[in-house]
């Protein structure tokens, strides 16, 4: 008995720690926003984020059209891997892809700088200023992500499509203008909305989660990367986990 | 870059002829990391072959091919999904850890230390973990692959997709053993770049804890990317030729 309440305790504690964290970080989204903060945090998510992105979507892209070529190839329709390609980059493979690259660089980023700024006291000397550091840190963060989330989806979501666009021509001879039909048959403005509401619930749920990792890491140098660690491992499972659900929900 | 990386590898395989003594510690580091990334790689699995069966399947019903979803998830997952989740995930939890240990180890001169007493860092700390990576990760993913099927199966039934018989029977006829071979392969490579990313970093970390946090962050942003690059000629290599 007292083995279980051992296992199970921290885990309802981290679980009731982390709801008072997302009241307290949602909270300070009324009332006075540090806007500067805002756009510093913007900026520093999209050009952190933009190359990785790029390239590692591109060579998903590239990919997905080399697989789908041969998934295609059983049922004898090679010229519908434009529709693979659509369905799999824009449906799934894109929002999730972008948010786990803006997760794993900015997202890990700010976990331990946050975790640094915990470590130095420099949250504690915050309060004792008497700013409030959910309003100061945590929620300017965390908008900047919901605002940058949906637009570098839609940058992964071209590059995705450009990149397979190469790889069926140039790698199997398709014809090119046959397979852009072939995906933009298949992306209605009801996927793009989907996408865009996708990414940006990833953002909304996932990014205080990441910060929550950092905000209370403690234990010196090794707590920073433990922290860094939990941003990213926490932050992953929610994504996917949301992503079933809205995926469930959607189609 | 890439020159440093492989240069740090070399001189870490010298650890097979000097180091030997080491190479035993290979096995509970292993299980270390297999207990470590066990469950984010379950649970992300699960949750994309949910995700993907659902969206096979409103795919498939435009062919009227529905009877072919289980073999064409199976291959999805087996062939691409499994092997990349899994060292995404990999990376996340095993290659920060490694880098955030390494890197403790580094800032607090423990590693110096070791130095001092004439043991060689990279024979007794670098190469077990580099090992470690690549034996854990073809296991990891035969885990994630098994339950990547069991989320996707699950999603089949409880939407009332395609009956029981009709996937597993399809299944079983697309899936070949040269699939799993494939996924093996990969993620062994995977596991390595990974291995010798995560411990390159934490090794090198700078600058307090502020630069373990950093190299924590670096190691797990250059696996990913090398392993997704890595994946394309993996892939082009077994699957790429018009004709096969």
């Amino acid at each position: 008995m007292s083995a279980a309440v051992a296992i199970v305790s921290p885990f309802f504690f981290e679980v009731g720690n982390l709801s008072v964290f997302y009241a307290r970080t949602y909270s300070a989204f009324t009332g006075r926003m540090f806007w500067g903060e805002v756009i510093k945090m913007m900026m520093r998510i999209g050009i952190e984020s933009l190359p990785i992105v790029i390239s590692v979507t591109a060579f998903v892209g590239l990919n997905i059209v080399v697989q789908g070529y041969q998934m295609m190839r059983l049922l004898g329709a090679q010229d519908m891997v434009g529709m693979f390609l659509a369905m799999a980059a824009v449906r799934e493979l894109a929002p999730i892809l972008a948010a786990a690259l803006v997760g794993a660089k900015a997202g890990c980023g700010m976990a331990s700088e946050l975790g640094t700024m915990r470590i130095r006291e420099q949250i504690d000397a915050l309060e004792v200023m008497s700013v409030d550091p959910y309003r100061f840190l945590i929620a300017p963060r965390v908008i900047a992500a919901i605002a940058m989330g949906p637009l570098i989806t839609i940058v992964a979501l071209w590059s995705c499509i450009a990149a397979g666009y190469l790889a069926a021509v140039y790698q199997f001879d398709l014809n090119g203008s046959l397979f852009l039909s072939e995906v933009f048959r298949f992306i209605t403005p009801r996927d793009l909305l989907n996408v865009l509401l996708k990414s940006g619930a990833f953002a909304a749920v996932c990014f205080p989660i990441v910060c929550y990792a950092g905000f209370y890491a403690e234990g010196g140098a090794r707590g920073v990367g433990d922290a860094t660690n939990r941003a990213i491992v926490w932050g992953a499972i929610g994504i996917v986990t949301i992503n079933a659900v809205l995926t469930a929900i959607m189609y | 870059m890439f020159g440093r990386v492989s240069e740090f590898f070399l001189v870490a395989t010298r650890g097979f002829v000097h180091g030997r003594e080491y190479l035993l510690q290979t096995v509970p580091l292993t299980l270390h990391l297999i207990g470590r990334c066990v469950i984010p790689v379950m649970a992300v699995n699960f949750g994309l072959g949910v995700a993907i069966s659902i969206q096979a399947g409103s795919v498939f019903a435009i062919f009227s091919a529905d009877t072919l979803l289980g073999g064409l998830t199976g291959l999805m997952i087996f062939r691409e999904l499994g092997p990349v989740i899994a060292a995404v995930l990999i990376s996340a939890q095993g290659g920060t850890s490694t880098a955030t240990e390494l890197g403790a180890m580094r800032i607090k001169e423990e590693i110096d230390a070791l130095e001092l007493i004439a043991i060689d860092p990279m024979h007794m700390l670098v190469l077990p973990r580099i090992l470690a990576f690549v034996i854990a990760a073809p296991i990891l993913n035969f885990i994630a692959c098994i339950l990547g099927m069991t989320g996707g199966y699950g999603a089949a039934m409880v939407q009332d997709l395609v009956s029981s018989g009709a996937y597993s029977e399809s299944f079983f006829t697309f899936m070949t053993q040269m699939d799993l071979w494939n996924g093996t392969l990969k993620t062994t490579i995977f596991g390595f770049i990974i291995g010798v990313l995560g411990t390159y970093y934490g090794f090198y970390a700078t600058g307090g804890a502020e630069g373990v946090g950093r190299s924590a962050n670096q190691a797990v942003v250059q696996s990913i990317v090398a392993v997704l690059i890595a994946n394309y000629f993996i892939t082009t290599l077994f699957f790429g030729a018009v004709g096969s």
